[in-house]
């Protein structure tokens, strides 16, 4: 005697478990997805390579209480501000500069107040990108693409 | 004789989830990776653009800057930069005489000055006797201006 089972037919079940599995799938990329870091972009370049396209020169001569900073942007990024770490004997810090030079453009001029102690400047460019997927602005800093200053 | 059964997962409820983390995955990695191949070229000049101050004179007294400026480089250019400084030890031009220049073609030269009184002192912020002058080319590629890096630049003295 044949005792005969009712189930699924084999293509209804697959075509199932395939659809499942896509659902399982975009859930947990979704998920995922809040712990992976926002990407920012100009002009539709990662941040990333557009911080390695950035050229500038930098000049300085030292006055009271400070340095006297002249800058030129050789290259076809325009960098929005500065962050400038202050190195010291004692320590270390990182200060944002609000100031930027456009394409093609130098500026002449730019007093930066330096505590004592400080040995060293190191000019860290910043440039202004837009986050993936989103319409707001960031500020990038280009850790890759500093100059240094070393204060006599 | 009995043999002991182990709870466990459906064989087939495992490879739906092995399956779908797969696919998670590889959508993470091209999403991801998509991002650093960018579509947009990078702006940058053809190796081998290149501008030279053939001769360059200054007089102090009248601050009348001669230049001779030759495209000693292997492709046309559409223009360059005149920056100077005034600065005792300057390493960079920090003043813009000029943004526009002239279109050169491989191997041609061309005068240029510049005076106080007369052509494109337009920056009234340079006071006394200049030290340094630099010209940086630029070409047009696309709709775009290209700021080559290559920058000639002369020490000036009176």
């Amino acid at each position: 005697m044949v005792i005969s089972k009712r189930g699924l037919s084999p293509v209804v079940a697959t075509v199932l478990l395939i659809m499942l599995t896509m659902v399982l799938a975009l859930m947990v990329f979704l998920w995922a997805q809040g712990f992976v870091s926002e990407q920012i972009q100009k002009g539709g370049t990662s941040s990333d390579q557009v911080c390695q396209q950035i050229s500038f020169d930098v000049d300085s001569s030292q006055i009271a209480n400070g340095v006297n900073l002249q800058i030129v942007n050789r290259g076809n990024t325009p960098i929005y501000n500065f962050d400038i770490k202050f190195v010291g004997t004692q320590d270390t810090s990182m200060k944002n500069f609000n100031f930027g030079v456009d394409v093609g453009q130098a500026t002449p001029s730019q007093v930066v107040p330096v505590p004592s102690g400080i040995t060293q400047l190191i000019l860290y460019p910043m440039i202004l990108g837009t986050v993936q997927g989103k319409k707001i602005n960031k500020a990038v800093t280009c850790l890759n693409s500093g100059k240094t200053i070393t204060l006599s | 004789m009995f043999t002991k059964r182990k709870r466990g997962l459906s064989e087939i409820v495992a490879y739906v989830i092995l399956i779908s983390i797969t696919f998670a995955v590889a959508g993470m990695v091209f999403a991801w990776l998509r991002f650093y191949v960018t579509s947009s070229p990078e702006l940058k000049c053809e190796d081998g653009t290149s501008l030279s101050l053939r001769q360059v004179s200054y007089n102090c007294t009248s601050k009348e800057l001669n230049l001779t400026i030759q495209n000693r480089g292997l492709f046309d250019i559409n223009g360059y930069i005149v920056r100077v400084s005034n600065l005792s030890k300057a390493n960079i031009g920090i003043y813009t005489l000029n943004v526009s220049g002239e279109p050169l073609s491989t191997g041609e030269n061309y005068n240029d000055y510049y005076t106080q009184s007369n052509k494109t002192y337009t920056n009234s912020a340079i006071k006394g006797i200049l030290t340094l002058v630099e010209i940086q080319p630029w070409v047009i590629q696309g709709n775009t201006t290209v700021y080559c890096q290559d920058v000639a630049q002369q020490y000036l003295s009176c």
